[in-house]
């Protein structure tokens, strides 16, 4: 991959991060650990480094997979197999790294909003329907705004 | 029936038919979207509450009507800013730019999305258990996040939902 696509991953990425960090303020509270390095005194710096941590390894393995399993040239815009992988590469990955925050206990979940938690991995089945969401819909996004192909 | 669920009814019928589209066509873009409308609702029961004598059937708490609108919502999003993308392709640029697109379906995410929450929620029918993070939208009263929730939704998933659709995958 050439560097203008590297930062256009990189940007798309960090938009993503902060429109989510944005959105979701009232679902959790992120401890006092999380806050102490913020971005524009807002972002917690960690949870921006999350989600360039789940959208890089998401995308290594459901792209490395794909080109083992479909051996392909390129990386296409969209494909049927690639959707399928990345739904479960985001939903899994997504999951483990949101669990790992739950145990280091960087967050807590808002409790008026009666979340549905799964047992074992306490995190709420919302999120998991999230991630798996996110991968559903997001890698495609990136890679016609990252040039990859029209429509 | 509700008041509410007429008004999906009908908003569905609006989305079926309006603009012409061949049986194919609604094949495809049902199942692009199918998946979507049953889930979101589900996974995102954190932000609504649905007033009990507003809706008959319900799914995992969340009303049968509100899946249905979130079918009619994308199909009908979708369809628009495509005739309004190709339009402006045809006046000024003649390109086919993502970026048009990208535009248009924030606009109207945007627009039809706020005014349906504001009838559902100024009949009733639903309130939001967050939002007040952001504030709310003057006069009408609703969550600046649910704006911004279907701006996202526009920034992030319209393409995706046009290449699923021209797969034809669920």
């Amino acid at each position: 991959m050439d560097w203008k696509k590297i930062l256009k991953t990189a940007f798309f990425i960090l938009f993503f991060a902060v429109y989510w960090e944005s959105i979701s303020r009232e679902f959790w509270d992120y401890s006092a650990t999380i806050q102490e390095i913020t971005v524009f005194r807002t972002f917690p710096l960690i949870m921006i480094a999350f989600w360039i941590a789940v959208f890089s390894v998401s995308l290594c393995i459901s792209e490395y997979l794909f080109k083992k399993i479909f051996p392909a040239g390129t990386i296409p815009v969209f494909d049927k197999n690639l959707y399928i992988l990345e739904i479960f590469t985001f939903g899994i990955v997504g999951m483990a790294f949101e669990a790992l925050l739950g145990v280091l206990g960087l967050l807590e979940y808002n409790q008026v909003l009666r979340w549905t938690i799964v047992p074992l991995i306490n995190i709420p089945i919302n999120s998991v329907a999230g991630y798996f969401g996110i991968g559903m819909f997001v890698p495609s996004t990136l890679r016609v705004f990252r040039g990859d192909g029209r429509i | 029936m509700t008041v509410p669920e007429i008004l999906i009814c009908l908003f569905f019928l609006l989305a079926f038919f309006v603009p012409f589209r061949t049986w194919v066509v609604k094949w495809k873009e049902f199942k692009s979207t199918f998946v979507f409308a049953l889930v979101f609702p589900v996974a995102m029961q954190p932000i609504w509450s649905y007033d009990p004598n507003s809706w008959s059937f319900y799914i995992s708490h969340t009303p049968v009507f509100i899946m249905l609108y979130w079918l009619a919502f994308l199909s009908f999003a979708i369809n628009i800013s495509d005739r309004i993308a190709r339009w402006i392709r045809i006046r000024k640029t003649g390109d086919a730019s993502h970026w048009v697109c990208l535009l248009s379906d924030v606009l109207l995410f945007g627009l039809i999305g706020i005014i349906w929450e504001t009838v559902f929620f100024h009949l009733g029918s639903l309130d939001y258990r967050m939002g007040t993070a952001f504030g709310l939208l003057g006069l009408i009263k609703i969550p600046l996040i649910l704006l911004l929730g279907y701006m996202g939704l526009a920034i992030f998933g319209g393409q995706t939902f046009r290449l699923k659709k021209k797969a034809g995958v669920l």
